[in-house]
């Protein structure tokens, strides 16, 4: 390891301003009466913009902090825009009947600066302390609707998984740091996992790592809490879970994917052997995570297992750069673009099925949405646009993320995943058409109301036009 | 005396594997719990012997921040199984079942 000689503050400029914030929220509440509340909640707001602003407006070195901390990469800015959604999704909880708002920002915010320290640690250690970070903000986040025993239970559930994951992470962390220091070189960054490959200690801790990476992105053959844990926790958490959670474990995998050059070692054998325990763990959760949504009516479980069948489409991406080192120029581009899309599409249908009565809504079924689109054409236009975008139904932005994926599994000839893939998503289109076509038909009575919030319509509106515009304006960008 | 690797390393396994299994099997969330405090309990075991078997400190180091992040996971567990408990009247995972179809 090199010698910290000097820190680089600038590097971790909007991570810090995230913390300060936070913190300054947190000592708000505690400092003032509740008649400030509303001023609080528009300082943490201002406070998560400012952050978003200052990780655009920045750039970082490759390495700081002695080679533990990496360079900056777009996951900055998409984590902390699912925190600003997240935020003002929240509002229309709160104002259900939801205790201690400005609080709830405040662990939002620690929660992303987890995130992102996680996806830019360079370092296997820091990535684990940054992830337990986050992983205990989402505990708490999941508990937050305290007398309500679907989000206890559903928090409870997380914990249990949640620890049995990061404990085997930490297992193979400890197998590689023994590994490291048997051969003496530093096999815990990063850029050094290629050396390690003839260790076999390295490569079960290595296993253990990735075993508990799909854990977090709820992948098959850990993906069955992830339907519990989304259906009982409060409707805006459950969208940082879809969104966030999962896009930070797929980038972490990528990043692990990224540094490991089979060719470079002549270790070609072992290269088949991981792109096939791969392709079959990305085949299994598309197919799994699609015919666990064919027939489910809870809103709230249909998206976890829409969650599920992106996780193994944006494995099949993974899978890909695994085997055809060739496309790791496209990769970051292409799994950005898809995180983006998915971002959109999910809080999208989210905001709208959060603005229904009921604090408690872990029964959310199809029927409630029976004639959203005659009662509020804003929010049933953006459930529809926002449906067939995770649908794959062109011109929205879906539709060019899985094309892009295709195009990138062609390249790395995966034609089997590439047809498995293909299926997924015609499947999938059934279970998002139920759902569009419940929006559609004209009311019975019976649905709970829809208590939106009007403040929310520009955002609501926002996200279905970048749904819409997102992947042709790329195209045009890039004159594809 | 003379230590040898796998003289910690197979504790260390030991301890990790009885967590898994009780965290698996077990029906009573405090029990799960400390099957997972376990699962940690191995794992700083192997990040000690790893350290002093190599005399490379990082590894003790790490130990002290797998004990903090334990502490602060028991913390907020803790609390949300008591509250689960207050609202539910059971901590069995046998009886909980408000989630699913």
């Amino acid at each position: 390891m090199e010698n910290i000689t000097s820190f680089e503050w600038w590097a971790v400029a909007s991570e810090a301003s995230m913390v300060a914030f936070a913190t300054l929220t947190l000592f708000a509440c505690g400092a003032f009466s509740k008649s400030f509340a509303n001023w609080i909640s528009l300082f943490a707001i201002f406070g998560i913009t400012a952050t978003l602003a200052i990780e655009i407006l920045t750039t970082a070195p490759t390495f700081s902090f002695g080679g533990m901390l990496g360079g900056k990469s777009t996951f900055g800015v998409f984590v902390y825009a699912c925190a600003l959604l997240t935020a003002l999704m929240s509002f229309n909880y709160f104002t259900k009947g939801g205790k201690h708002r400005n609080e709830f920002f405040a662990v939002v915010m620690i929660c992303t600066v987890g995130l992102s320290i996680f996806v830019r640690a360079n370092n296997l250690m820091l990535a684990f302390v940054a992830l337990e970070c986050a992983t205990i903000c989402l505990y708490i986040l999941t508990a937050w609707s305290k007398n309500c025993g679907s989000s206890l239970e559903a928090s409870a559930k997380y914990i249990v998984i949640s620890g049995v994951s990061g404990a085997m992470m930490l297992m193979g962390i400890a197998f590689v740091y023994g590994a490291s220091m048997a051969t003496g070189r530093d096999l815990l960054c990063f850029e050094n996992f290629s050396m390690g490959l003839v260790n076999p200690i390295f490569i079960a801790g290595l296993a253990l790592i990735v075993g508990g990476s799909l854990f977090k992105i709820a992948s098959f053959p850990f993906q069955f809490w992830s339907p519990d844990v989304y259906q009982g926790a409060p409707t805006p958490v459950s969208a940082f879970f879809a969104v966030a959670s999962k896009g930070a474990g797929i980038v972490f995998l990528g990043k692990i994917c990224m540094s490991i050059d089979f060719a470079s070692m002549g270790l070609l054998a072992y290269q088949d052997k991981a792109v096939l325990v791969m392709s079959i763990i990305a085949g299994a959760t598309i197919i799994v995570g699609n015919l666990g949504g064919i027939t489910q009516i809870n809103t709230k479980r249909l998206t976890a297992f829409s969650g599920i069948s992106n996780a193994g489409y944006l494995l099949v991406l993974v899978t890909a750069l695994l085997k055809y080192r060739g496309i790791s120029g496209l990769f970051e581009p292409v799994l950005y673009f898809y995180l983006a899309s998915y971002m959109f599409a999910n809080y999208g249908i989210f905001f709208v099925m959060n603005s229904f009565q009921g604090i408690d809504d872990y029964d959310q079924t199809l029927a409630d949405y029976r004639g959203v689109m005659k009662k509020n054409p804003i929010m049933g236009g953006s459930l529809i646009v926002n449906l067939a975008s995770l649908a794959g139904i062109p011109p929205t932005a879906g539709f060019f993320g899985k094309v892009l994926i295709l195009i990138l599994a062609w390249y790395a000839q995966l034609y089997w995943l590439m047809g498995i893939m293909i299926l997924g998503s015609v499947v999938s289109i059934y279970y998002y058409f139920a759902w569009i076509r419940a929006s559609l038909e004209s009311p019975d009575g019976n649905e709970r109301k829809l208590e939106p919030l009007p403040f929310l319509y520009p955002t609501i509106l926002a996200l279905a036009i970048s749904t819409l515009l997102l992947g042709v304006v790329v195209l045009y960008k890039y004159g594809l | 005396m003379e230590h040898t690797l796998n003289q910690f390393l197979f504790p260390a396994l030991m301890l990790f594997a009885t967590g898994l299994l009780g965290a698996m099997f077990k029906r009573n969330l405090i029990s799960i719990f400390m099957g997972i405090e376990l699962m940690l309990c191995g794992a700083m075991l192997a990040f000690v012997a790893f350290a002093s078997v190599y005399n490379n400190m990082d590894g003790a180091v790490f130990a002290f921040f797998i004990l903090t992040i334990a502490a602060a996971e028991v913390a907020v567990g803790l609390a949300i199984i008591t509250r689960l408990f207050k609202v539910e009247n059971t901590i069995s995972t046998k009886e909980l079942n408000t989630l699913g179809d």
